[in-house]
């Protein structure tokens, strides 16, 4: 299981989550990789979140959203852009690549997207190895963004 | 005495045949919906009985009596852009002649040229030593380690007598302007477009790892074609490694760019009537329209018209694909209809930018005989004459 | 939460036929899933959400004393309300529920079978933990506003607006438009039965322009919705129109005497219209508006001549945009398409060559009421000896639209028989492969075969004014293949008429987060199922009735607003809608009062309370979006069914193998 990367995916209800459900009713087939959770809106995800799975032995993390302008619940998506770029900093600090996080914008008639989405960031994150970052929980409890 | 399955006829798929072109690359051919439109827009349906969505329903199915005409098409790319399903079907065609290669049913004609390519690296039978020979009373600068820019030359320039003139005239305005490039001479071997066209595809791999190593060994930048079939191998075609930047370009970019920056300044009056052909090779393969058009019209006295069928629908030459290279009977030859289209016009002079369509061109003018009536330069030769003051 | 002990799960895992087990080993996920500390049962079942399926469940729940329960199927998009009702029904708190997606997320995108099995069993332990924390939710009921919005008054939003008028309810129709119709009022006759459109669409248009409970708003769009189902607030913005509908009569004296023309977009530009119009004759209201960029008055000042005719004096320069809100329960979207313009045109000859007709401008030109009354004629005014419509242009193609669009061959074989009826001339008709699937629609087609109409089998790809031959001069020559004689011909015609196709509104985007309902990569609403919710859509109480969600023809606009028209009156009738409950709250004893909850919720629900100086969610307010709890730095703001421990425990979960 060792060379096989772990990625946690967290997609908005409303684009994201539909648009993988359409590359699924599309049947097509992407990494079995990518576990996917969802919620309510990208603005949900917070930054614990992304530790959280990280620290748990998700090798990457994507985030998917609706297109800015596009967000259900009006701008949800523009915060979660603003805290991922903070966050890319904050784990860089960490030792961790930058390039182990993504976000990504998907709407529900994007479902090739998404697979393909789903494909590049599992072959990105293959490259970058397993994380092995096993950070005290303190950090995810204390960071508390 | 016949018996009765001796006279009856039918045919029967044979799927097998389709499988192997499917997996030769030729898999798009699957997306086809008979619409006929490939058909209606082919230069051939103005000579001959020339069906590509015909073929491609038999290639599908496996029916016989596809493999003779799957060597006309001539890679003009016309119905790939039309195709509502947007299929590659020169591709298919290359599919069905890999496959007909190795069953050694090629065109004797082509597999001579095939046979030169593997051996000399060149298509025309001549030596790799002779190349540079035409640089023997007319020095180029050498490539070496730094200059900017490889001047790729293409076979036919090197080895044919006509366009011999052409690269000459395309080194003396590169010297004009002072562009920094160089030229490898022998160590070239041609792109491998014809190979590939013919679905040589493994003499278009050793052709084309010789020039990939040459290009690393002298850690080349930047690439000069004067071919359009070159800069489609390079640009489109060539496996460069990630990482690997390459810039491949033609040269009426480069001559357009030194016209623009006046730093070449074509002040002698060219008092011809002129056309321009587009090649199918830098026009709908490489989306290169514009600048020929703004070299010509840069030149000062000249009078420039455009044929019917131009840019995104110019009508092809004959010469690509391995067109070239085939024996085209007398009333079969695409570049007749080109020809007279051109002299319908009114033009004296043809311009074009390829080394294949001066070949075709030029002699389809030589087969009807109208030679008083019309003459090919390429766009460096108008352009040369126009900088030096002399007669086109 | 006190550490409390372990709740019992059932888990219960769907074939769907064999659409989840061709790939997913259920037998291996019921294994080891049951081997779960959590799980108390775990089952399998060939259609869970079937009856038996539901009764299987329910049947566990009672039997095992089951406190959570996790269905693995299909996506929770598609059937977590059915089993949320199962658990109501067997006295459980729906909230108790969590549904894994196997199916969409997992059996259908996933090439490896072991690879995908593993992936059932992670997404359905990860369910198994977060279930745990699952709290119940009180149900939230809100009314229903009786009144209804409808968008676009096309025949979608005609007929859709008259059944709920009819049915007593009150409806507020927008209009872009000067006046209702839509496409259809453009049209002469209809397939297959060839009555005139206006015969059956004006009666309806006049209806709504009458009727006491439909408030019809035209010139107007609507430009903010706020609000969720049962309760939408929209904001109308009515153009100004310069005309006061009150004082005029619609007498047309204006319209005779206005100076400035301009051409006639109803008439597709064969024709001009004045600055001061109605669309067409029978517009409904039948009172005309100014259209202010090609009026002399509005952009110089000068002219005025439509003020001075104008004896009612309802000529109003000064009139401004005004903005209208309106409560309304539920919402319908009609807002029709347009006719595909594609770039290929060009190939046709379109817009250089005479004689070069779109659909839509035959249909106006063929069209009683049109440019030419009616008359089937040339530029010069001749009659044409010889037609040729060509099928598909820019349908069916990837370099435009890749969809069918499903109306065009229909028409096409109606103007064959307007044309042969009309003119005499002969037709011919270019096609790919002629598609009619409608009540009688193939005899239809059979009928226009035995009029004579030359069908060829195969797709043009020019058409030249560039002749070859001496019977192409002065012609138009079509340039196609008949594929079915392996032939490449050149027909010389007289005009051609090319069948372009269903396209999505300009604005569909715009519309499309103005109302929060996805559209698809061609611009059409997406459906909350294709076929099982085919006029609902993912935004509760939102509808679509006609050609906004994808080529339609006449009947199937109809029925769809019939629809549409339905699911409104249910609610209305209903009266109450059960909402989302899962909002958020904020942990008195946690919040610091920084006040960063407040700036960052996007529905202002959040207060701040001065007395206790803390942060406090107005739960009506409230959508659940979470935005709040990402926020919160002291982790007080809290997202109710996405709590961080709900979330926590998934990511183990899915993590698990």
């Amino acid at each position: 299981m060792s060379e096989e990367p772990r990625i946690v995916a967290f997609l908005c209800n409303w684009c994201s989550y539909t648009g993988a459900d359409l590359a699924g009713t599309s049947r097509i087939k992407y990494s079995h990789n990518v576990r996917i959770i969802r919620v309510m809106c990208s603005g949900r995800i917070g930054m614990s979140f992304i530790l959280k799975a990280l620290s748990k032995g998700a090798d990457g993390v994507l985030i998917c959203g609706c297109h800015p302008g596009d967000c259900h619940y009006q701008e949800g998506n523009d915060k979660a852009l603003r805290r991922y770029i903070m966050l890319k900093n904050m784990i860089t600090q960490f030792g961790i690549e930058p390039e182990r996080i993504r976000l990504e914008w998907v709407s529900a008639s994007e479902g090739d997207r998404f697979a393909k989405i789903a494909d590049e960031f599992t072959e990105q994150i293959k490259k970058l190895g397993p994380l092995n970052w096993k950070e005290s929980e303190s950090v995810v409890k204390g960071s508390a963004v | 005495m016949p018996t009765t399955s001796e006279l009856m006829k039918f045919a029967a798929p044979m799927l097998e045949m389709a499988q192997t072109v499917v997996e030769a690359k030729g898999e798009e051919l699957k997306l086809c919906y008979q619409c006929g439109t490939c058909t209606s827009v082919c230069p051939w349906g103005n000579l001959k009985d020339f069906n590509p969505r015909k073929l491609i329903e038999m290639i599908r199915l496996g029916f016989e009596g596809f493999e003779d005409d799957s060597w006309k098409c001539v890679n003009c790319k016309l119905c790939w852009d039309k195709c509502p399903n947007q299929i590659n079907i020169p591709q298919i065609f290359q599919s069905v002649r890999s496959i007909l290669l190795a069953w050694n049913a090629c065109p004797p004609e082509l597999n001579i040229a095939l046979t030169s390519l593997r051996d000399e690296g060149n298509p025309w039978q001549e030596s790799k030593e002779k190349r540079d020979e035409w640089t023997k009373d007319f020095p180029v600068p050498a490539y070496e380690q730094g200059t900017e820019y490889l001047l790729f030359s293409c076979c036919t320039n090197d080895y044919d007598p006509r366009n011999k003139k052409d690269i000459k005239a395309v080194v003396e305005i590169l010297n004009m302007a002072k562009v920094n490039y160089g030229y490898i001479g022998n160590k070239e071997v041609c792109c491998g477009d014809i190979a590939l066209s013919a679905g040589e595809n493994e003499g278009y791999g050793m052709l084309s790892n010789k020039n990939l190593e040459i290009f690393r060994e002298l850690a080349v930048k930047k690439i000069l074609t004067i071919s359009p079939h070159c800069l489609n191998a390079f640009k489109n075609r060539y496996e460069f490694n990630e990482g690997e930047e390459v810039q491949s370009s033609h040269l009426v970019q480069t001559y357009a760019k030194l016209i623009e920056d006046k730093v070449l300044e074509p002040k002698g009056e060219i008092k011809n009537k002129v056309t321009y052909h587009d090649p199918c090779y830098l026009g709908r393969h490489n989306d290169i329209y514009d600048e020929p058009r703004f070299i010509i019209n840069s030149i000062p006295g000249i009078e420039f018209v455009e044929m019917n069928n131009i840019r995104e629908n110019s009508f092809c030459c004959g010469g690509g694909g391995g067109g070239c290279w085939l024996e085209t009977v007398k009333g079969e030859r695409l570049g007749d209809l080109r020809v007279l289209e051109a002299v319908e016009t009114g033009a004296e002079v043809i311009i074009t930018a390829c080394p294949y369509c001066v070949q075709m061109l030029e002699a389809s003018i030589l087969g009807l005989g109208i030679d008083e009536k019309i003459k090919v330069r390429t766009v460096s030769e108008l352009l040369l004459s126009s900088l030096k003051n002399e007669e086109l | 939460m006190a550490a409390s002990k372990i709740k019992k799960v059932g888990v219960f895992v769907c074939h769907c036929g064999v659409n989840i087990s061709s790939v997913v080993n259920i037998e291996k996920v019921v294994e080891a899933v049951s081997k779960l500390p959590e799980v108390t049962v775990a089952r399998d079942y060939k259609f869970m959400c079937s009856t038996p399926g539901q009764e299987l469940i329910g049947k566990e729940i009672k039997e095992q004393g089951l406190e959570r329960v996790i269905v693995a199927a299909c996506s929770p998009l598609l059937h977590e309300e059915t089993f949320r009702r199962v658990l109501v029904k067997s006295d459980l708190n729906q909230y108790f529920f969590q549904m894994v997606n196997i199916r969409e997320q997992d059996a259908w995108v996933t090439a490896d079978k072991d690879k995908a099995t593993q992936k059932a069993i992670a997404l359905i332990s990860a369910a198994v933990k977060r279930v745990q924390t699952h709290e119940p939710l009180p149900k939230r009921e809100v009314d229903v506003d009786p009144n209804v919005l409808v968008i676009g008054g096309g025949i979608a939003g005609i007929e859709a607006s008259l059944q709920i008028a009819d049915a007593g309810h009150k409806v507020y129709l927008v209009e872009k438009q000067a006046s209702v119709g839509g496409h259809m009022a453009q049209f002469d006759k209809t397939f297959p039965t060839l009555d005139c459109a206006a015969c059956i669409l004006t009666p309806k248009m006049n209806s709504v322009g009458f009727h006491p409970n439909i408030d019809l708003m035209t010139y107007s769009e609507v430009v903010d919705i706020s609000g969720y189902i049962g309760n939408f607030e929209v904001t109308v913005r009515k153009n100004p129109k310069y005309v006061d509908y009150e004082k005029c009569t619609g007498c047309g004296v204006c319209m005779e005497k206005c100076p400035s023309k301009v051409s006639s977009e109803f008439d597709e530009g064969l024709v001009e219209r004045k600055a001061i119009y109605t669309l067409f004759p029978q517009a409904v209201p039948n009172k005309p508006v100014i259209d202010a960029k090609n009026c002399t008055y509005l952009t110089k000042e000068k002219c005025g001549v439509c003020q001075k005719v104008c004896e009612a004096g309802a000529i109003n320069y000064e009139d401004k945009e005004e903005l209208v809100k309106v409560k309304v329960g539920s919402i319908i979207l009609a807002t029709g398409y347009t006719f595909a313009k594609p770039d290929v045109l060009k190939d046709y000859g379109y817009g250089k060559l005479d004689n070069v007709l779109t659909a839509l401008e035959f249909e106006r030109l063929n069209n009683a009421a049109g440019p030419t009354d009616g008359e089937i004629t040339l530029k010069d005014g001749s009659k044409p000896q010889s037609v040729a419509i060509l099928h598909c242009i820019g349908s069916r193609d990837k370099n435009y639209n890749e969809y069918c669009s499903k109306v065009c061959c229909m028409y096409s074989l109606k103007f064959a028989h307007l044309v042969r009826e009309k003119t005499g001339a002969e037709v011919f008709e270019f096609y790919i492969d002629i598609r009619s699937p409608g009540k009688a629609y193939e005899e239809f087609y059979t009928r226009i075969r035995e009029e004579d109409v030359h069908l060829i089998r195969g797709k043009v790809a020019q058409v030249t004014d560039v002749p070859v031959t001496d019977d192409e001069k002065g012609k138009l020559v079509v340039i196609g293949e008949n594929t079915l004689t392996a032939q490449r011909v050149r027909v010389p015609v007289d005009m051609v008429i090319l069948s372009t196709g269903i396209e999505s509104n300009k604005d569909a985007a715009d519309m499309s987060r103005l109302v929060k309902v996805a559209t698809d990569k061609d611009g059409f609403f997406i459906e909350r199922h294709p076929k099982m919710a085919p006029i609902e859509t993912a935004s509760a109480g939102i509808f679509i009735a006609g050609t906004c969600a994808g080529p339609r023809d006449i009947p199937e606009t109809v029925a769809s607003a019939q629809g549409a028209s339905s699911l409104a009156l249910k609610l209305i009738s209903k009266g109450k809608v059960e909402i989302e409950a899962a909002t958020a709250w904020i942990v008195e004893e946690l919040c610091a009062g920084c006040k960063l909850c407040i700036s960052m919720c996007p529905y202002k629900a959040i207060e701040f309370d001065e007395k206790k100086k803390i942060s406090v969610i107005n739960e009506v307010l409230c959508k659940g979006c979470g935005t709040c709890a990402a926020t919160c730095p002291s982790g007080a703001a809290k997202a109710r069914h996405f709590k961080d421990e709900q979330i926590f425990d998934e990511i183990e979960g899915v993590l698990s193998l």
